[in-house]
């Protein structure tokens, strides 16, 4: 039997059935044990998931013109999943270098290949972004984040999250994150290291070192530097999207179609690689309206991803809207993203579109976001902005300007180079203009700006508060001072109070009250005085003195009452009535600073004196350890203003708190403190006087004024304003229940009638503006005072030039070798703290002596230009002190406010100029003369009504 | 003229059986070249065409009694030897997939080791019919592995590890059925452990690497590895009864490897499902034995050798084509006897079923002529 079994013939028999029982079992496995895994496998790597992108809705103005739309644009896309290593690394070469030579961005792996260096480009942008703001080398972001805090004077009241938003209001955008107080790019450099799991301290050069060996990617040691860097860029790209890696990842946006074709052309060199169609963001009138329609970026800071992507779905690349409508309105223009299957061959090539429930797969529409309808007028924006720019370089130029609507000749004014103008349709509250001017092209962020047009954005001495920053809304955001825009409030207050609008009160030129004098411009500028004066001609002269008397219901000339109960908090009531205490309602980010008070004001003393104190303090304290405790001293100084103490107890006081034991040294900082702030502190008549002609602590928006304008000429509705007339397929709707403010509009026909003499009197101060304006107007001109002078844009040049006035006596040569030296010093000394942080054990020190450092290096004390301030004070045997060597510096031009209705009769927009340097408040009426003569469709040559 | 009589002694039902593996094999392939959208492709008319050849020369080999190729043995010997030698001749041997096996005759390219395979087979078997029941010590082993081993030197150096182990097993289970000692086998079995290691030494790169692949089935950096995932997934998708003919997805887009030929098996389980595949082996089973049951029955040692050299290069095909696909077996480009797309192969496998027909039609001692 056993010989029979190995019979030669049985053996292989038998082989043969085993074999066969293999197979068939090996079958079986693969087909009915793991028939679904593998199934399932099969449409994975068949059938993909592609995100369809819903269209985000669209923005129209009032008339149904489109403002922001979308256009199709070519991405070039990359689904690498089934390539071997080899062909990918191939395909990721190709294509980056293709786009490369087309000149196209693309994704890019953060690390960079940095003229032989390998660096992270993450530290690269904190380095570039720190040396294009005046940083040399490394500073960390929280001393950035303070220093501009104090720069750009935001209260001490706000936190951090507030006063970053401030900042992005102001066009100032810090790559930074205030919640963990990290550079931007510092925390995307961790995030990206921890995913390889690497140690956050790893160099560029070994995370690299890293990435290349990860044995699936296939780059072996003939690949370049250069080439694993593209190899990685994808592969990194995959690795982000996580989870979703069957999609396919976007490797470069809204190329150009030469680039699209080309591509399209090399496909089968090129497999994984496909050009995909993605709607993107288009602003069809460029720069109008940019600032109401806002821009598009990236999801970046921590709130944000915190917000879109973990609350609401979002994907880590979409575009959110960031200002204006497309931010506020962000979640209403959205919609909803859909999704679609297609088919791919092994190469990940598109090969067919999956139908319907095939397999069980359901693709899913896109919803389109919905639409936003604009109470804005694009014609008559596009007028106020074209009349902004044009009437704005008229002032900066100077000279005489021919115009259809009567000749216009300007003084020069050579910081005039920003403007805002707000109408509004008086009978609804719907603004159906806002503009500012400098402006921007929202196109830009459609795709994600970049940095050199971030840059170009961004203002060019960030010193000056007043410089053009075209992305900011000067219109809803710039409060100052409204000048004599104001006495209309006053006036009111006045009528209301009792006042007769026809009695004539006698305007002498000046008040004096104690050592101050309060004059009228007429008495300030030509020694005249107005004389017997009644509200309409008040208001038609714009006469200071008449709305003194108002303010303190006194009739000074006379010394006596006028008999009415007139004072500060009756001007701030009357103020808080007409809006100008609280937002205006309109959809975009407004701010809202308000009226003036005691509080405010001592706190604006305050300010002022912290500001010197950090300047001066130094002088009298022995060198303070770190920027923390000059801080502190210099906060516990201000908390004394409370007590009101006497000289010779802040003398005690200072010295107490560490200042040299010099009773005569220390009285000057005494002196200085006292006499120049604490003694400021509290409300006095003077306020009063100011408050009344719209000086001192007001701080309103254009957009508020223009809703106290609309509330004189339409007798008194104080509407909500609205910018937004439908969105979300709602009608917007407001102000059914919105109740006059005076029971009788009498006060308000005296008022718009002091008003249209200000256009059309004899002696208006927009008479010369309107006097061939063929429909009759209501008028107010406004000049503001800016406290301070400009910064200047090169202080080194500033301080040569200058040096003949500051003082004569010093030589130039000597100056530059005493600068010298100084720097020196200041080196050695820095030198020696370093030196003694190496050699101290003592941690606290060591990160006080670290702070010190920082401190002084980004306060400038090894910059050239404060080592020469010293040297001049050192040089010089006069008394210098900054604000001596400041004096030259150039002065802020004056606010310059326009505030207007038309028409007269039966006021249909009340229209609101303002140009921040624009030296007169007249010089803002042509702006305003140009909306009023489109919106009423006015010719040349029409006959006027006069 | 054919006698009558041999005519009658055919066995019609292993040619049966190959017209059905071919006919299943012709259905895939169409599918696999897209024929239900293309129409009848090059590759399926080619393959048509090869069989009908295929068959004529099937039938040319019968003509002639196999004793006649006996006598001729040597001539047979140096001819394959020659034929493998060709490859070398410039202007006419050929580089196909990094391995110089292919000669191009313009119209065709023919992988000469394919009909070296049947003159070795003719060769050995001849060579061995006198050695029958003398191969009881490893010097009697000597020589039948000395003549053995140019085919398969030849072979490796094409590269060709997949040809020159079809060779190695034809003689193995040629010396096996001849009568080898057992005890030999043993040893044979136990040297193997020193030499496998060793005659790793003499394949390149890339065969090392998909042997590495074999024995490393989970690791998608090595080469093979996607191929044989790709095959598999294609196969498991199949599940019990298959998506259909023509109906299989998964082995278009290139996501299968050369499919109509080494691959071929991948798209009959997808379309056919478990079912069909395990029908196809159970036809391999069927002919596998059936040639054994064939050998059992020629006249003598050479005709019974004869058979037992085709079994045992068919045996291997199928084992190791299948095996493949399912990653049972290293990735080698051995096609599916019949069923893979490719002339070479179906004239090769044809003439082999014409010499086995020819064995078993001239089974009985008393028949006379030719």
């Amino acid at each position: 039997m056993l010989k029979k079994i190995f019979e030669r013939q049985n053996v292989i028999g038998i082989i043969i059935i085993v074999i066969v029982v293999v197979l068939i079992t090996r079958l079986a496995n693969l087909t009915i044990i793991n028939g679904e895994y593998y199934s399932e496998k099969a449409i994975n790597n068949r059938i993909k998931k592609i995100s369809e992108v819903a269209k985000r809705g669209e923005i129209f103005d009032r008339n149904g013109e489109l403002l922001a739309g979308n256009i199709p644009a070519f991405t070039i896309q990359f689904m690498g999943d089934g390539l071997n290593s080899e062909t990918f690394n191939q395909v990721a070469i190709k294509a980056i270098d293709l786009l490369d030579s087309n000149g196209e961005n693309h994704i890019e792996l953060p690390i960079v290949y940095n003229g032989g260096n390998i660096e992270y480009s993450y530290d690269l942008d904190i380095l570039e972004w720190l040396s294009s703001n005046g940083y040399n080398g490394y500073v960390s972001a929280s001393t950035v984040f303070n220093n501009i805090r104090i720069r750009e004077q935001i209260s001490d009241e706000l936190n951090h999250y507030e006063a970053q938003n401030f900042m992005l209001l102001k066009g100032i955008k810090l790559p930074i994150s205030v919640k963990t107080m990290k550079y931007i790019n510092e925390m995307h450099k961790e995030n990206f290291l921890k995913s390889y799991g690497l140690d956050i301290n790893t160099s560029a050069k070994e995370a690299l070192e890293y990435l290349r060996n990860i044995k699936s990617y296939g780059i072996d040691e003939s690949f370049s530097d250069e080439n694993a860097i593209k190899i990685l860029t994808i592969r990194n790209a995959i690795k982000e999207k996580g989870y979703l890696a069957y999609d396919p990842i976007k490797m470069a946006d809204n190329v150009s179609q030469k680039t699209a074709v080309l591509i399209e052309e090399m496909g089968m060199d090129l497999p994984g690689v496909n050009i995909a169609i993605e709607p993107i963001r288009y602003y069809p009138n460029n720069k109008l309206a940019s600032h109401i329609l806002g821009y598009l970026g990236k999801i970046s800071s921590v709130r944000e991803v915190e917000y879109y992507i973990n609350n609401l779905d979002y994907k880590r690349n979409d575009l959110i809207g960031k200002t204006g409508i497309e931010g506020e309105f962000e979640e209403v223009l959205k919609g909803d993203d859909g999704y679609r299957y297609i088919e791919v061959d092994a190469y990940g090539r598109f090969v067919r579109e999956v139908g319907d429930s095939y397999d069980m797969l359901e693709s899913l529409s896109p919803k389109s976001g919905n639409d936003v309808r604009l109470t804005l007028d694009i014609e008559l924006q596009r007028v106020a902005e074209d009349s902004l720019e044009k009437w704005i370089n008229a002032i900066n130029n100077g000279g005489t300007y021919e115009d259809e609507w009567g000749n216009v000749t300007y003084d020069v004014f050579d910081n005039a180079e920003t403007g805002a103008v707000a109408v509004v349709d008086v009978k609804t509250g719907e603004v159906l203009t806002i503009a500012s001017y400098p402006s921007y092209n929202p196109n830009l962020f459609s795709t994600g700006i970049s940095i050199v047009d971030w840059n170009s954005l961004s203002p060019e001495n960030a010193r000056n508060p007043l410089a053009p920053r075209p992305l900011y809304n000067i219109a809803t955001l710039t409060a100052v001072q409204p000048g004599s825009v104001f006495k209309m409030i006053t006036g009111i207050a006045a009528v209301e109070q009792g006042l007769d609008p026809d009695r004539k009160i006698y305007s002498d030129g000046y008040i004096e009250i104690g050592n101050n004098s309060f004059g009228c411009w007429l008495w300030n500028d030509y020694h005249a005085k107005h004389g017997p004066t009644d509200l309409y001609k008040a208001l038609e002269v714009s006469c200071n003195y008449y709305f003194f008397n108002l303010a303190m219901g006194m009739d000074y000339k006379n010394n006596r009452s006028l008999g009415i109960d007139m004072n500060a908090a009756t001007l701030i009531d009357y103020a808080k009535m007409f809006g100008l205490n609280e937002a205006t309602g309109i959809e975009v980010s407004e701010a809202v600073r308000g009226v003036p008070d005691e509080e405010k004001k001592s706190n604006a003393v305050l300010w002022g004196l912290r500001i010197k104190l950090s300047e001066i303090i130094d002088e009298y304290f022995p060198a303070f350890i770190d920027d923390d405790k000059k801080q502190d001293t210099i906060k516990e100084i201000l908390s004394w203003a409370e007590d009101k103490p006497s000289r010779t107890s802040i003398i005690n006081k200072l010295i107490e708190l560490g200042a040299y034991d010099d009773f005569y040294f220390i009285a000057e900082l005494a002196d200085i403190i006292k006499y120049d702030y604490f003694n400021r502190i509290g409300w006095f008549e003077g306020d009063t006087l100011n408050m009344a002609i719209g000086q001192g602590d007001h701080m309103y928006t254009p957009i508020q004024v223009a809703r106290y304008i609309m509330a004189i000429a339409n007798d008194g509705y104080l509407y909500d304003l609205s910018l937004v007339k439908s969105a979300d397929e709602k009608q917007y709707i407001k102000n059914i229940d919105t109740e006059p403010l005076f029971e009788d509009s009498d006060t308000l026909d005296a008022i718009r009638q002091g008003m249209y003499q200000v256009a059309q009197g004899t002696q208006g101060t927009a008479r010369r503006y309107f006097a061939e304006f063929p429909v009759d107007i209501g008028a107010k001109t406004g000049t503001a005072e800016k406290e301070g002078k400009i910064p200047p844009v090169d202080e080194e040049e500033y301080l040569i030039n200058n040096l003949p006035l500051i003082d004569p006596k010093i030589d130039i040569s000597d100056l530059d070798l005493k600068t010298e030296e100084i720097l020196i010093t200041r080196n050695e000394e820095l030198a020696s703290f370093e030196k003694e942080k190496n050699d101290t054990d003592d941690l606290e020190r060591i990160e006080k002596l670290t702070n010190k450092i920082e401190y002084l290096i980004t306060s400038g004390y090894l910059n050239r230009e404060s080592a020469m301030r010293e040297a001049i004070k050192e040089l010089s045997d006069l008394e210098l002190n900054d604000t001596i060597i400041n004096q030259y510096r150039e002065e802020y031009n004056s606010y310059a406010w326009f505030a207007g209705f038309a028409p007269y009769d039966d006021p249909e927009i009340a229209v609101v100029v303002f140009l921040p340097q624009g030296g007169h408040g007249g010089y803002a009426a042509p702006i305003a003369r140009d909306i009023f003569a489109h919106y009423l469709k006015l010719e040349k040559g029409e006959d006027s009504d006069k | 003229m054919i006698n009558k009589k041999l005519v009658k002694n055919i066995d019609y039902s292993l040619l049966v059986l190959v017209i059905v593996i071919f006919i299943i094999g012709v259905l895939v392939i169409s599918s696999a070249t897209n024929s239900q959208i293309m129409g009848l492709t090059k590759q399926v008319k080619m393959q048509v065409v090869a069989f009908i050849l295929g068959f004529i020369i099937m039938l040319f080999v019968m003509y002639f009694d196999y004793s006649t190729y006996g006598d001729f043995y040597k001539v047979i010997y140096v001819i394959s030897i020659l034929l493998l030698l060709l490859v070398y001749v410039p202007g006419l041997g050929v580089v196909r997939n990094n391995a110089r096996s292919w000669i191009d005759l313009g119209v065709i390219d023919i992988q000469t080791s394919e009909i070296a395979k049947i003159g070795f087979i003719i060769f050995y078997a001849k060579y061995l019919e006198s050695k029958v029941g003398h191969l009881d010590n490893i010097k009697d082993l000597i020589i039948p592995i000395l003549v053995a081993s140019p085919f398969i030197l030849l072979l490796l150096k094409q590269p060709d590890l997949g040809s020159a182990l079809v060779f190695v097993t034809i003689a193995i289970v040629m010396l096996f059925y001849a009568g080898l000692n057992y005890k030999i086998i043993g040893i044979g079995l136990l040297s193997l452990i020193p030499i496998i290691p060793l005659s790793l030494r003499f394949l390149k790169p890339h065969q090392l690497l998909r042997i590495e692949a074999f024995m490393n089935p989970n690791n998608p950096d090595l080469p093979g590895y996607y191929h044989v995932m790709q095959s598999k997934i294609t196969i498991g998708s199949g599940e019990l009864l298959g998506k259909g003919l023509f109906k299989g997805v998964y082995h278009r887009y290139d996501y299968l490897p050369v499919q109509e030929t080494d691959f071929i098996f991948a798209v009959a389980g997808e379309e056919l499902g478990f079912v069909g595949g395990t029908i196809i082996i159970l036809l391999y089973g069927i002919l596998l034995l059936k040639l054994l049951y064939l050998a059992s029955k020629a006249k003598d040692s050479f005709g019974s050798l004869v058979i037992i050299g085709v079994l045992a290069m068919f045996f291997f095909q199928i084992v190791e084509n299948i095996g493949m696909t399912m990653g049972l077996m290293p990735v080698t480009g051995v096609t599916l006897p019949f069923l893979s797309y490719g002339g070479s192969s179906i004239i090769t496998s044809m003439m082999a079923i014409g010499l086995v027909v020819n064995v078993y039609m001239r089974r009985k001692r008393s028949s006379f002529l030719l």
